[in-house]
């Protein structure tokens, strides 16, 4: 059974559609990325699978169940933001004490030698916190809970470099001893993307690619060459992405070649790799560079 | 898959404990309000002087705690405004509920800050007594827990009652509220129009609402009317809430 | 035994390190916009998908005698935490030996180093990828315009300095 399902899910406020007739399907127990550009509804899709907004229309079942005020889903779910709310009575140290009341699998342990690790006092308010040491409380949160649901959305936000790597590599080590479905949002998807196995990307209010990571990265391939010499070979293929600045031009294409297409290629002095899969993200919602030079280029021509 | 399953009774239980545990502030402000209207308020008892001749002259001083017991009522009304707010709601749902054992252990929560409210306010009213002994003076007339326990008792009932009571009106203005700010426009209204054109808030031949609970003379019936009254209170606040979104921008 | 474990430790710091610097090479490319070509003077043959190093880092074990036949290799969750990524992309990269047959499976032990391994990635990397890296010499060597006996000269005295 999936961990989550979607079917024909679309949430609207009042007239603003936020998310159109998503179809989804989510593997149990894989670490899954959420990616898309700012305001394409991934904090909604995961505040709906939380339970914490409803659905407008369509069918969403989380392990079976429908997530709106449903006592299980949310038991067995723990959603991780920046903006999550904790009492300012309660220091650090109260806060971990009320996660071991609320679940099951919390892992007092873990959780305060993580703390330590990451130089939070216990006797700490967590208000007084500066937004990169509240990040790392709520992530050590998030990783300590061991729900079967772990969503985090943009947890890294105002992490310094060393705290980012060192939470990869501790919910890394935590998923291999306990797997659980995990739902991960970032901006930096360079970062992560070692880290997951599936990629889910919004673009538009809908799904623009669902599947393995290593898909997406065998999607497309990168051509460089001046560009006379990709003009004069490699027009056949569907070109994705074009930029010019520096001295060579780069045609993302869709990699459908051939071992012998790809040997002509190269014996054309053109430089054929493989993109890492932020690379073919960046392609495929229009974030490559380029795409703002055409903003002051248009201006320059005025 | 699900690995945990919680019984409603059991979450309400920890989310009712929770709730304890961070809002420590409610008790200690209604302990504060209640030394401040000791002080300030118990002062202005009603004197009278009677001259029976014969140089003997006796000061009368009735004295209450009707103060405090206002202190209290409107203690209970932000209280239960405060229990709506987003915030109390976010923070109970970083952890495990959905919105029945989220409202469940507001109501215990209400029911606790109740009891506490209706004790302490009519323990003042001793302290008060004891108080007035260190002056000059002999009380001739008082119902105590010694000499009419069950008048004792009954005052703490009523006063837990109407503290109740006053905690869940303020709960329902503050789910309605949250429910849709347009309802801030309509309660300002109302309280204008009461003001200015004085519409009586009745029921029917003439008596005021407030009549229904206080012109009420048997126990029993009081105590009806006012567990009646709480439930459909709540029943509203609950039937509004359980279909508000949480972290809703 | 406990030797060839510390030589393999110390190849894999290596290795990591080396991924650590070219991802590094890699992030700026991307903040500075379309300077790759940095990255294409470093690395020849351009980034490889994580699961293809991998398996090429298992092959080289077993090529340089790391692992021998019948030696135990590291199961998907060893690799995932050594190289520090999903165990899914690490199990990809155990599968293209898989399907290589260059090791196979015992049921509940593991997977284990065929006894032919070594003998099949030394005639495939001659016929594949050491022909491939002469076609690339030859793309560049016609590029700066270097004759065939120029080139044969490189390789001896490169050869002579190794020696």
């Amino acid at each position: 059974m999936p961990a989550i399902t979607l079917k024909n899910v679309t949430k609207s406020y009042r007239s603003i559609t936020v998310l159109n007739q998503l179809n989804l399907e989510i593997r149990e127990n894989v670490i899954t990325g959420l990616v898309g550009r700012n305001g394409v509804g991934k904090t909604t899709l995961m505040k709906m699978v939380a339970g914490f907004i409803k659905e407008s229309d369509g069918e969403l079942r989380v392990f079976g169940e429908r997530p709106f005020n449903s006592l299980k889903v949310s038991a067995n779910m723990i959603f991780i933001d920046d903006m999550m709310g904790f009492p300012d009575a309660l220091t650090l140290g109260d806060l971990l004490m009320e996660c071991d009341r609320f679940y099951e699998n919390w892992d007092q342990d873990l959780a305060m030698r993580l703390l330590e690790y990451f130089k939070l006092p216990l006797t700490l308010n967590h208000r007084v916190l500066s937004k990169g040491k509240r990040s790392t409380f709520n992530a050590v949160v998030g990783i300590a809970t061991r729900c079967p649901l772990t969503m985090f959305d943009e947890p890294i936000t105002g992490m310094d470099a060393g705290a980012r790597r060192d939470f990869y590599r501790a919910l890394l080590k935590d998923y291999l001893a306990h797997p659980r479905t995990i739902l991960l949002s970032s901006h930096h998807m360079e970062e992560m993307e070692d880290l997951l196995e599936d990629i889910l990307i919004i673009d538009g209010k809908s799904i623009a690619f669902h599947g393995p990571i290593t898909e997406l990265q065998e999607k497309f391939l990168s051509l460089q060459a001046k560009e006379s010499v990709l003009k004069s070979h490699a027009t056949r293929y569907g070109v994705v992405h074009r930029s010019n600045a520096g001295p060579m031009t780069e045609w993302i294409v869709d990699n459908e070649h051939t071992e012998a297409e790809v040997d002509e290629l190269k014996q054309a002095g053109i430089r054929v790799s493989a993109l890492s899969a932020s690379e073919a993200y960046l392609a495929m919602t229009g974030q490559t560079t380029g795409g703002v030079d055409d903003v002051y280029n248009a201006m320059e021509r005025e | 898959m699900f690995t945990t399953q919680w019984s409603v009774n059991e979450l309400a239980k920890r989310q009712y404990l929770f709730k304890l545990s961070t809002n420590g502030a409610v008790f200690t402000t209604l302990i504060v309000l209640q030394i401040i209207g000791t002080i300030f308020i118990s002062g202005a008892g009603s004197t009278f002087m009677n001259d029976w001749g014969e140089g003997i002259t006796f000061n009368f001083t009735s004295i209450s705690n009707d103060g405090q017991v206002g202190l209290t009522l409107f203690w209970a009304l932000i209280v239960g405004f405060l229990l709506t707010s987003a915030a109390q709601r976010n923070e109970s749902f970083s952890f495990v509920t959905n919105r029945l054992t989220f409202q469940l252990a507001n109501f215990y929560f209400i029911c606790t800050a109740a009891l506490l409210g209706g004790v302490t306010t009519v323990l003042l009213g001793s302290v008060m007594k004891i108080v007035a002994l260190f002056g000059d003076n002999i009380i001739i007339e008082t119902t105590g827990l010694l000499t009419s326990p069950l008048d004792f008792f009954s005052r703490i009932l009523v006063m837990t009652a109407y503290t109740l009571l006053l905690m869940m009106i303020g709960y329902l203005l503050g789910t309605l509220i949250q429910f849709s700010k347009l309802f801030i426009v309509l309660f300002g209204l109302i309280w204008f129009m009461y003001f200015t054109f004085g519409i009586n808030l009745s029921v029917g031949e003439g008596e005021s609402l407030l009549y229904f609970y206080y012109g009420e003379t048997s126990i029993l019936l009081f105590i009806l009317k006012v567990v009646v009254s709480v439930s459909v209170l709540f029943g509203i606040s609950f039937f509004v809430t359980n279909r508000l979104e949480v972290r809703n921008p | 035994m406990t030797i060839l474990f510390i030589v393999s430790q110390q190849y894999l710091y290596f290795y990591l390190h080396y991924t650590i610097k070219m991802r590094i090479v890699h992030y700026n490319s991307n903040a500075l916009g379309n300077l790759k070509v940095v990255k294409f003077l470093l690395e020849m043959d351009g980034e490889k998908p994580i699961y293809i190093q991998i398996a090429e880092w298992l092959e080289t074990e077993i090529i340089d005698g790391t692992l021998q036949a019948d030696d135990k290799v590291y199961s998907q969750y060893q690799l995932a935490d050594l190289f520090n990524i999903n165990p899914a992309t690490a199990g990809k990269g155990l599968t293209i030996l898989l399907d290589a047959e260059l090791i196979y499976k015992k049921r509940g032990l593991g997977t284990f180093v065929s006894a032919d391994a070594r003998e099949k990635l030394l005639t495939k990397r001659k016929s594949g990828r050491l022909s491939r890296l002469v076609q690339e010499l030859l793309n560049e060597a016609a590029l700066l315009g270097l004759q065939e006996e120029q080139l044969i000269k490189l390789i001896r005295a490169e050869r002579k300095e190794r020696s």
